[in-house]
C-alpha cells in the first residue's frame, strides 16, 4: 500500500527523491533553506558560545537547551519539506509535538530565570509539566495526525485535536510569559535592569508569537509556507539576547559581537552559494545589510564602551600612581619631621633640666637661710620660684619620658612590686596639697590581702602619682579615694576616685592622647598633657590597662589601673589568723 | 531531553524529568515502530487512488 502511493507519488505528483532527507526539489522554494538553516545556525552558534562561556551557569544551560530544541524542530520542519518518504513524514510530523511545547517550557524557563535570578519553584515545573502529559500520551495516536492526505500531492498530514491542545498550551505559556514579564518590570529596580528585561521579554514574546503564528495560520489555511516566517523570529530574539551580552556582559559572557558578527555574516554570504532566483538574491542580501547595520551597531557600542572604560582606568592609574607617590614623599617628610621633633624635645630636654636643677637647689637654699634670712615677702617670692621650676621640672621629665619611649628607649627594671606600700606612701606625699585645697584625701587598702605585682616600683609610682596629682588638681571640693581591690585572682586594680569635674563621654576617647588635657584645659591647672599619655604606656608595657569611668561632667570619676597579680588573692575568709 | 535534565538543578526535578523522558522515549520508541516499521496510520485517498496534481505543483 505504501509503497505503491510513493510509486502513485513520483510518476503523477512529480515528488523528488531526497536521499539526504534535506536536499530536492519538493521545496516549494529554495528560500526554505535560507529560513531554515540560517536559523538553525545562528541558533546553534549562539546556544553553544553561551554554554561553552560558563557551563556551571543555569541561564546558559537553559539558553543551550532552547536552541537545541528550537534547532532540532526545525531541521525536522526542513526534512518534512524535503522529503517523499510518507512514513517518515509521519513520524516527524507526529515527533513535532514533543519538540514545539519544549520550546515554549525552556523559553518561559529562561526568563523566569533571567528575570528572578533563581530556580523556577517545583511546583511550577510540576504544574507545566503536568500540562506537557497529555502531548507524551496521545502523541502516537490518531489524536495528533489524523491521517496522510493523498487526494492532491501535497504531502501533508491532517492534524488532529492533540494540535489544538499544544497550540493552547503554547498561547498559555506566552501569555505566562508575559504576566512574569509585566510582574518584574512593574517591580521597583533600576532603570538599566528595567531595560535589560523589557529586552528579553519583548525578546522572547516576539519569539513565540512569530513561532506560533506561522504554525496556527499554517495548520487552519494548510498553506505551510507561511510557517517559515515564523522562524525568523529566532535570529531576532538572539540579536536582542547578543545585546544584552554585548551591552550589559550578561549571560556571564565577554564581548562575543565580533564572532557572532562573523559568523552570521559568513553563513549569509555562504547561503547565496545555492539561491540562484536574483529575487531571492535580493532578499537575502537585505537580510545581509540589516544584520551587518544591527551587529555593527553593537560592536560600535561595544569597542566605544571598552575605549571609554580602558580610558577611565588608564586615567585612575595615573592619578592613583601620582597620589602614592605624594603620599610615599609625605610620609618620608612626616617621618623625617618626627625624627627630628624627638631628638629636639630631648635635647632642649636634657638642656632644660641642669638650670631648673640649679634654680631648685638655689631657690631651697635661699628658703633654708644658706644666705641669710629673708623678710617674708622675700620668703614667699622664694617658694614661689621653687615651687615653679618644681612645676617645670615635672614638664621636662614628660618630655623626656615621651622621647625615650617614642625612640624605644624606655628600661623597665621589673621586680615583685607590694603595691600596698606605695599607694600608703603616695596618700601621706600627696596629704599636704590635699589638705592645701581642703580635701578629703583617704587610702581604702584591704588588710587582709597583698597586692603584689611584677612591675618597675618607680615607673608604676610615676603613673599612681600622676593620676592622685590629677584628682587633687581637677577636683576643687570633695574627697579624693585612693584604694586597691581585687577583681579576681589575677588581677590587681589600683583606683582614684574623686569628685571632681568629671569626665564627658567625648572626652574620654582623647584624654590618653598626647598633649590633651581635655577638660582641664579649660581649667588652667597648668600641666603638659602628656601625664595620662605616659601612663597608658608605662601600664601596657607592664602587660596592664588604663581605663576611666565617670558619669558625666561634674559628676566625679574613677581612673583604674588593672594589672596582672602575683601570688594568691587573700579574702577575710582565707586569711591566716 | 537529556539536555533538559542537566538543566534541572534540584533533586526532586531531576526525578520528574526522568519520569518524563522515560515516556516520551517509550512513546516514541511506539510512535517509530507505528509509523516507519508497521507503516500503520489511515491515508486519504481519492475514489480511484490517484492523486490530483494541482497547478501550484506544477
Amino acid at each position: 500500500m505504501i509503497d505503491q502511493i510513493q510509486q502513485l507519488g513520483l510518476e503523477v505528483c512529480h515528488w523528488y527523491k531526497a536521499p539526504l532527507f534535506f536536499f530536492s526539489g519538493n521545496v516549494f522554494s529554495n528560500l526554505i533553506y535560507y529560513s531554515h538553516i540560517f536559523p538553525i545556525v545562528v541558533a546553534l552558534f549562539f546556544g553553544l558560545l553561551i554554554y561553552f562561556s560558563d557551563r556551571t551557569k543555569l541561564i546558559n544551560k537553559i539558553l543551550f537547551f532552547l536552541t537545541v530544541s528550537f534547532s532540532l524542530w526545525t531541521a525536522i520542519d526542513l526534512v518534512l519539506w524535503a522529503t517523499e518518504k510518507v512514513p517518515y513524514i509521519m513520524f516527524l510530523w507526529s515527533a513535532l509535538a514533543y519538540i514545539e511545547p519544549l520550546i515554549y517550557l525552556s523559553c518561559f524557563y529562561l526568563v523566569y530565570v533571567y528575570l528572578y535570578g533563581e530556580d523556577v519553584p517545583f511546583k511550577i515545573k510540576s504544574v507545566l509539566l503536568s500540562l506537557f502529559l497529555p502531548v507524551i500520551v496521545l502523541a502516537p495516536t490518531a489524536f495528533n495526525l489524523v491521517a496522510f492526505d493523498f487526494t492532491n500531492c501535497q504531502r501533508e498530514a491532517i492534524e488532529g485535536p492533540l494540535w489544538y491542545y499544544i497550540y493552547g498550551f503554547e498561547i498559555i505559556i506566552t501569555l505566562c510569559i508575559l504576566y512574569i514579564g509585566i510582574k518584574a518590570i512593574s517591580n521597583k529596580t533600576k532603570q538599566e535592569v528595567k531595560q535589560q528585561n523589557i529586552l528579553i521579554i519583548v525578546g522572547a514574546l516576539f519569539f513565540l508569537v512569530t513561532l506560533s503564528f506561522g504554525n496556527i495560520i499554517g495548520s487552519f489555511s494548510f498553506d505551510w509556507s507561511v510557517a517559515q516566517y515564523g522562524l525568523f523570529g529566532m535570529p531576532i530574539f538572539i540579536a536582542m539576547l547578543s545585546y544584552l551580552v554585548v551591552r550589559y556582559q550578561r549571560f556571564n559572557t565577554k564581548v562575543f559581537a565580533t564572532q557572532i558578527l562573523s559568523g552570521a555574516l559568513s553563513l549569509l554570504i555562504m547561503s547565496l552559494l545555492l539561491i540562484q532566483d536574483i529575487s531571492l538574491v535580493r532578499i537575502i542580501i537585505g537580510f545581509t545589510l540589516v544584520l551587518s547595520i544591527a551587529f555593527g551597531y553593537l560592536l560600535n557600542v561595544a569597542v566605544q564602551r571598552e575605549a571609554r572604560v580602558r580610558k577611565e582606568v588608564e586615567e585612575l592609574a595615573d592619578n592613583l600612581a601620582n597620589s602614592n607617590h605624594h603620599l610615599s614623599e609625605a610620609n618620608t617628610k612626616l617621618k623625617t619631621l618626627d625624627k627630628l621633633k624627638t631628638e629636639f624635645l630631648s635635647l632642649a630636654s636634657h638642656q632644660l633640666r641642669s638650670p631648673l636643677t640649679s634654680i631648685k637647689g638655689y631657690a631651697s637654699m635661699l628658703d633654708e637661710g644658706s644666705y641669710g634670712d629673708l623678710s617674708e615677702q622675700q620668703d614667699a617670692a622664694v617658694q614661689r620660684i621653687y615651687s615653679s621650676a618644681q612645676g617645670l621640672v615635672s614638664i621636662v621629665e614628660d618630655l623626656l619620658n615621651v622621647s625615650k619611649i617614642e625612640q624605644g628607649g624606655m628600661k623597665y627594671e621589673l621586680s615583685i612590686t607590694d603595691l600596698q606600700k606605695i599607694v600608703l606612701s603616695l596618700v601621706d606625699e600627696m596629704r599636704i596639697p590635699a589638705d592645701g585645697k581642703k580635701l578629703d584625701l583617704h587610702a581604702t587598702v584591704p588588710q587582709y590581702d597583698r597586692f603584689l605585682v611584677s612591675a618597675d616600683p618607680v615607673k608604676i609610682r610615676q603613673v599612681f602619682l600622676n593620676l592622685v596629682d590629677n584628682a587633687i588638681k581637677y577636683t576643687p571640693k570633695g574627697s579624693v579615694e585612693v584604694g586597691l581591690r581585687r577583681t579576681d585572682e589575677q588581677h590587681v586594680v589600683f583606683y582614684v576616685k574623686d569628685t571632681g569635674m568629671g569626665v564627658t563621654e567625648e572626652t574620654k576617647g582623647k584624654l590618653f592622647q598626647k598633649f590633651n588635657r581635655g577638660e582641664a584645659g579649660k581649667v588652667n591647672t597648668g600641666g603638659s598633657g602628656l601625664g595620662l599619655y605616659l601612663a597608658q604606656q608605662i601600664v601596657t608595657a607592664h602587660k596592664g590597662t588604663i581605663t576611666i569611668d565617670s558619669e558625666g561632667q561634674d559628676k566625679g570619676s574613677t581612673f583604674s589601673v588593672i594589672l596582672p597579680a602575683v601570688g594568691a588573692h587573700v579574702t577575710p575568709d582565707t586569711m591566716p589568723t | 531531553m537529556f539536555l533538559f535534565y542537566t538543566v534541572f538543578v534540584d533533586k526532586k526535578s531531576k526525578i520528574l524529568l526522568v519520569v518524563l523522558f522515560v515516556l516520551v522515549a517509550l512513546s516514541g520508541i511506539f510512535l517509530y515502530y507505528q509509523y516507519v516499521i508497521k507503516n500503520d496510520f489511515a491515508i486519504i485517498r481519492n475514489d480511484d487512488g490517484v492523486p490530483i496534481l494541482e497547478d501550484s505543483e506544477a
